[in-house]
Parts: C-alpha cells; sequence; structure tokens
C-alpha cells in the first residue's frame, strides 16, 4: 500500500526517485506499506478531507500507525522537521517525535526512512530504522535549475560587495544581519529583511531563556540588532514571492533575485537550518551557486563540509570556512562572518578575486548540473538496494 | 455510451493515480481530484507531478516515470477543440478566416497523448462515466461536477466546417463520439 499524505510544490526529483525504487521493490515482490509526506504536514497539520476540520500533526502520525500492516514500511519525508527548535532546552527537534512515535508504535517492523536531512542519524538511532538522505530541497526544480546558463554576468561598477537576503523569520538571519549592523559594513551589503516590521523591541525576545553560549556575544549582536529597526534596506520585497502558494523558486530566482547577484560577489547564504545538527541543504545555497556568489554560509555545523566532500569548489583558498566546525552556534555565526570580514569589506580586492576566478563559479554550476543531483540520487539508490537486498 | 477498457473495472482500491492534462479538456480535473480527496479510500492516492502537468506531456511518458501508477484524463470533442484553438488563434491578432483556419490546419489529436491513460471520461458524459469508477471506489461519495459541459458545434460551425473536422479527428470521434 501506498499513500501520498502530501507533497511540497515542484519535489518531482524525490517522488519520482521514491515511485522508481518502489517499482523496484514491487518487481522483486517485495511486500510494503509506503507512505509520502511533507513535514508541514507534522508542523502546521492538513485536512484529511476538503469537507473536515483542520487536524494536526500528531493525527498523521496515528494515520500512519494504524495503517501500516506489513513488515517493511518505507517512509518519504521532504524538508525538516526543526521550526522552534531550541538546542538548549530540547533534546532533539519536537516534531521528530511524531516520527519516532511511529517507530516506537512498530517496533517489530523494518523501516526505512527518505529525507531531506543531511545527518539525520544523530537524533534518529533505532535498530530497525534505515534512514536514507535522498538530497535537500536543492533538488527541487531540478529541471527548471538546470536549464539555467553556467555563464555569469556581474556589474563591474557595482558599490556592493556582499548579498544577505533574509525572507523568513530565523534565529540566524536575524544575528546575521545583527552581526552586519554591528561590524558597520551593511552599507556594503545588498541586505533584505522582509521580518522587519515583526522585529521584536530586544533581541533577547527571540529567546526562551539566554543560553549560555549567546550571553558572550550578546553586546556584539545587540549593538547591530538595534540599528537594524530603523534601518533603510536596499531591499524592499515582497514577502509573498509565490503566486498562487505555487512554489516556484526558478521564478524568483530569474525575476527578483538575479539582479542582486549580478551586483555583488560574496553572499552570506542565511540557510534554514542552523541549530540543528540534521541539516538542510535548500534552493539558497543552489541559488548562490547560480548566482556565481562566493558563499559563506551561516547554517548548521558540518554543511560546508558536506558539499565540499562532494566535490563542490567550496573556495577554501578565498574563504575562511573553520567556522564550519565549531560547535556553538553563535560562535560559529560570529566566526563566519568576522573571519572573513575582508571579503565583505574590501571591494576592489574582491572583484578583482571574482574576475580571477569566474572560471570556477562556472564548474560550479556544471558540477550541480552534471554531478550533485545524480550522486544525491545514486546514493539514495544504492543505499536502498543495499538495505533491501 | 461509456467509453472504458472494461478490463480496468474493478478499480484496485490501492491504486494511486495522478492526472494528464489535455489542451483545452480539463474542466474536470479539479473536481475529480476534489472527490479523490473528499472519499475516505482515495484521499492519500492522487500524486501531482508539476512538471508533467505543466507541460502537455504524453500518457507514454507518464508511464515511464511512475509504470504503476494509474492515469486518469478527460477528453473533449474535437470540434470543440478546432474551436478553442481558433479563438486562441485570433486572440493573437492573426487574420485567417474559420474557412482559411481548417483549411491550414493540422490535427493535433488527443489520442497521441492518451494512448496510455487508464481511466478517459469524456467532459459531455462526465457524470456518466465517471460513474463506475465512482461504484468501485466510493459510492458513497457524491460526484459534483457544477455546470455541465455543453458546446453546441452546430452554433460555432458550418456544416463544411463541421465535416471537415470530423475528417481530422475520425478515430477520435469513432472511439469517443460516434453517437454525439
Amino acid at each position: 500500500m501506498i499513500k501520498i499524505i502530501n507533497q511540497p510544490h515542484n519535489d518531482e526529483f524525490s517522488l519520482r526517485l521514491f515511485f522508481k525504487l518502489l517499482e523496484d521493490l514491487k518487481t522483486k515482490n517485495k511486500k510494503f506499506d509506503a507512505f509520502y509526506s511533507w513535514s508541514t504536514a507534522f508542523v502546521y497539520g492538513i485536512k484529511f478531507s476538503p469537507d473536515e476540520n483542520h487536524v494536526d500533526g500528531k493525527h498523521i502520525s496515528k494515520y500512519i500507525i494504524d495503517n501500516i500492516k506489513e513488515d517493511l514500511v518505507i517512509l518519504g519525508l521532504k524538508d525538516h522537521f526543526t521550526n522552534n527548535f531550541n538546542p538548549w532546552i530540547d533534546p532533539y527537534p519536537q516534531l521528530l517525535h511524531l516520527i519516532t512515535d511511529i517507530f516506537d508504535n512498530h517496533r517489530d517492523k523494518k523501516f526505512i526512512v527518505f529525507t531531506s536531512l543531511e545527518n539525520l542519524e544523530s537524533y534518529i538511532n533505532y535498530p530497525n530504522v534505515t534512514i536514507i538522505p535522498w538530497g535537500g530541497d536543492i533538488t527541487n526544480q531540478m529541471t527548471e535549475y538546470r536549464a539555467f546558463s553556467n555563464k555569469i554576468e556581474k556589474n563591474l561598477l557595482t558599490d556592493k560587495i556582499f548579498l544577505n537576503i533574509n525572507r523568513h523569520k530565523r534565529h540566524n538571519r536575524i544575528l546575521t544581519l545583527s552581526a552586519i549592523a554591528s561590524l558597520n559594513i551593511e552599507r556594503n551589503g545588498l541586505l533584505s529583511c522582509m521580518f522587519k516590521d515583526e522585529l521584536s523591541d530586544n533581541l533577547i525576545d527571540y529567546f526562551d531563556y539566554v543560553p549560555i553560549h549567546l550571553k558572550e556575544h550578546l553586546t556584539f549582536f545587540n549593538k547591530g540588532y538595534n540599528k537594524l529597526k530603523t534601518y533603510n534596506f536596499d531591499i524592499n520585497d515582497d514577502y509573498k514571492i509565490y503566486n498562487n502558494n505555487n512554489n516556484t523558486n526558478t521564478v524568483n530566482f530569474e525575476k527578483r533575485l538575479k539582479p542582486y547577484y549580478q551586483n555583488t560577489f560574496v553572499e552570506l547564504v542565511a540557510e534554514t537550518s542552523f541549530y540543528e545538527s540534521a541539516f538542510l541543504v535548500t534552493e539558497k545555497t543552489q541559488n548562490c551557486i547560480y548566482g556565481g556568489n562566493f558563499p559563506i554560509w551561516i547554517t548548521a555545523k558540518g554543511f560546508v563540509s558536506f558539499l565540499r566532500n562532494l566535490g563542490l569548489d567550496v573556495f577554501d583558498d578565498i574563504i575562511d570556512h573553520s567556522y564550519d566546525n565549531i560547535d556553538d552556534p553563535f560562535l560559529r555565526l560570529h566566526t563566519a562572518i568576522t573571519s572573513n570580514q575582508v571579503l565583505l569589506s574590501n571591494i576592489d580586492y574582491v572583484k578583482n578575486l571574482w574576475v580571477l576566478n569566474k572560471d570556477r563559479f562556472e564548474k560550479n554550476i556544471d558540477f550541480l548540473n552534471n554531478n550533485f543531483y545524480q550522486l544525491m540520487y545514486d546514493r539514495a539508490t544504492n543505499k536502498f538496494i543495499s538495505c533491501t537486498e | 455510451m461509456i467509453v472504458q477498457q472494461t478490463n480496468l473495472y474493478p478499480v484496485p482500491n490501492d491504486s494511486i493515480f495522478t492526472f494528464l492534462i489535455l489542451k483545452y479538456s480539463n474542466f474536470y480535473l479539479k473536481k475529480i481530484g476534489y472527490w479523490l480527496r473528499r472519499n475516505e479510500a482515495t484521499r492519500f492516492n492522487l500524486i501531482r507531478d508539476n512538471e508533467i502537468q505543466k507541460n502537455f506531456v504524453t500518457s507514454d511518458f507518464i508511464k515511464q516515470l511512475y509504470p504503476s501508477v494509474k492515469i486518469i484524463t478527460t477528453v473533449t470533442n474535437p470540434w470543440f477543440l478546432v474551436y478553442e484553438e481558433y479563438k486562441n488563434y485570433k486572440k493573437q491578432n492573426l487574420s485567417l478566416t474559420m474557412d482559411e483556419f481548417i483549411e491550414n490546419y493540422k490535427p493535433n489529436g488527443q489520442n497521441l497523448f492518451i494512448e496510455k491513460a487508464d481511466y478517459i471520461f469524456r467532459n459531455e458524459y462526465i457524470e456518466e462515466d465517471f460513474e463506475p469508477f465512482r461504484e468501485c471506489l466510493g459510492k458513497n461519495t457524491n460526484f459534483l461536477i457544477g455546470p455541465k459541459f455543453i458546446f453546441d458545434s452546430r452554433k460555432h460551425f458550418k456544416p463544411n466546417q463541421l465535416a471537415a473536422i470530423e475528417k481530422f479527428y475520425g478515430d477520435e470521434i469513432e472511439r469517443f463520439y460516434k453517437t454525439f
């Protein structure tokens, strides 16, 4: 039995892979139950039917638990489970309970879990569960992204050095903007803060309690945070970038983001994951690659290492990525920015670097188009085959 | 007359479905999707592949990606399709009359796209065609279509034009609209 509980927009890569692998199992006459879902179903709940009331994520877990009949259960899970995760209070992202409840209720079954998250094993460790990463949201709209040219054009007369775009309000984005302002380098960047009107009076308001790790950096971040509320951001795009609830990141890239990339050379990529050890690689990284900017990632530990190991050129000779090994998220963020301050400040130096390394950006696009998606596909396929043989 | 391959019924209740969208023919696919979502047995049995749904692909293409997924589609009589194509043509401020348009017309039939579709429902007879499907999977869930699809080809075409279109789409008419 296969059940498609809900799907994100433009997830053809994962959906097709999911069905391809299930078809292969069918040809081997293996019996299984399979469930495919977008994590938003667990985060925000869904309507089981258009006529019924909205139910929360617990009901989806229960639905899956109640409908498992076979000994082999395959879960295809898109996106992340870490909204409002506070690593100092919660041992792991609360929403993962909704998934582990399924394993707890069927300890006699064998589970295969496809996930958009890398390193989910750091949170889920059951002897009867095999975790298979199938690439993050970076795989969505693969076909459309692949159609983009690998030729990158920049306006070498621009007076902006770096890009930092922030749509959905997340701690790493608030803190990145605060750090930029604190270092007085905000005028060097093209910045957006689509949640500017929702900024609290005090930075501290965002935290249920103030972790010791943040306290050490509070003065630094506070100084910049207090400037944000009155700062006139260069980019003031509407939060509603997806018309008709249709998530088209490629259209957003082409119509809105491309000029921002053409007028900058470095990006502080404020990814979705930050605190969590299981992280998501999203279109934010994809846009940076197709936009041809030097990437400094404001995200989870190990993120840069993951991309480097796959074969992406992360410009180690130019960017100090030592922040990627730092456990403390606030120190990681602080180090990412301060240790690369020259790349965020010296425009002639950066422009020259960019020109000298232009071919490397284009090679990275080729890598994404020709290798990355295939690597994600092959990695998931091979692991699936080896655990179902 | 219900036009279906009889071996497709009864519909297996563990089937997963997807839609094949044909140009100018998808009036009731949303309603069918709504029915599948309301019906307890099928509410989680529908997949959406945006790429195939945006690009008017063939059923053969869909089956290559999803071999065991059942394809649902809706077809429309060819006279309506030609009428819509002409309307679309005129929107571009082009000058051919309907007679000239038909004279230069290159058939682009639905048959090419639906070869491997599993459940084909005619817009003109949607309730009747959908009934055996509904009977198999959820006879207690009503199929509410809203306004009926009506197209009187004689109002829009002259007899010679009707006959020309019938020639272009003889196979399709024979298969779906013999008594239309």
